[in-house]
């Protein structure tokens, strides 16, 4: 699965934002929270930060191309001949920190009441689905 | 310096909270010196504020100094010293404020974006502190 390009990228940026901010039109929603707009501006900085986060779905070119050489096999070499083994401290904390970043958003979901807190979660598990799909592309 | 500042208001320590105050107490470990502590209801932010907040802010806007430091451990002590700031003993009402409010979205934006993983780490938890504080306004005010 190759990663989106900016404008599908952008389009579901905004598919994310709708369910995360925008779906203020829900019958049985909290609709004082989900009108607010400062809630609805700190959910947008913490779902980019996890879409960014994640290198199928980030913005950034460069960083979706470096992230391709972070899960190739440690033992490879690079077209000048270095050794590329620093990928297995590099592999390591990016783990960690993906798992505090989606731990984190999760945080951020509880925080919600029920009907938001369950599209919050439907957000993290997309980003995640994402993420997985493309580490099983990749080995 | 912001290091020590960051880790001390995460840690809620209480000698950090009242110095943040401009006070300074020999054991405010006792009663009385707990009682004294900032409470999370106040209207107006601390004494240091502003001052540990725009240090905070300066740190993250301008180009990464030439040092030893990379500019990453730079930023992301930065954004834990933000991290400790918005918490509502701290920052009292200050964060209301509209434009402070924009300004901290506009940067975590940037940030979210173009920097990594570990500052997007300090991002999303800049995002759970500002709900944290917005959600019980949200909460008191129905």
């Amino acid at each position: 699965m190759s990663s989106l390009s900016p404008s599908s990228n952008e389009a579901l940026d905004e598919l994310i934002f709708w369910g995360a901010s925008s779906s203020a039109n829900g019958a049985n929603g909290d609709q004082a929270v989900r009108n607010d707009p400062k809630l609805t501006q700190c959910l947008r900085v913490a779902t980019t930060a996890l879409r960014e986060s994640i290198p199928a779905t980030s913005s950034s070119a460069k960083r979706a191309f470096y992230s391709r050489f972070a899960i190739r096999p440690l033992s490879c070499t690079n077209s000048i001949g270095q050794s590329r083994t620093a990928t297995a401290n590099n592999l390591q904390r990016h783990v960690m920190y993906t798992r505090a970043v989606f731990s984190l958003y999760a945080d951020v979901a509880d925080v919600f009441p029920s009907p938001m807190r369950e599209e919050l979660y439907a957000i993290a598990f997309h980003f995640f689905s994402r993420k997985f799909s493309r580490l099983l592309y990749a080995t | 310096m912001l290091h020590a500042v960051a880790t001390l208001l995460k840690a809620s320590d209480p000698h950090m909270l009242l110095a943040m105050d401009g006070n300074s107490s020999s054991s405010p470990s006792s009663k009385t010196d707990t009682a004294s502590l900032p409470s999370p209801h106040r209207s107006e932010p601390a004494l240091f504020f502003w001052v540990t907040f725009g240090l905070s802010f300066e740190a993250l806007c301008s180009s990464p100094p030439s040092g030893s430091t990379p500019a990453s451990t730079v930023q992301s002590i930065a954004l834990e010293a933000v991290v400790g700031l918005i918490r509502p003993d701290i920052a009292g009402n200050a964060l209301k404020d509209t434009s402070l409010f924009e300004e901290v979205c506009n940067l975590c934006y940037r940030l979210a974006i173009t920097e990594g993983i570990e500052i997007k780490m300090r991002v999303l938890e800049i995002a759970l502190g500002l709900i944290q504080v917005f959600i019980k306004e949200v909460a008191s005010t129905r």
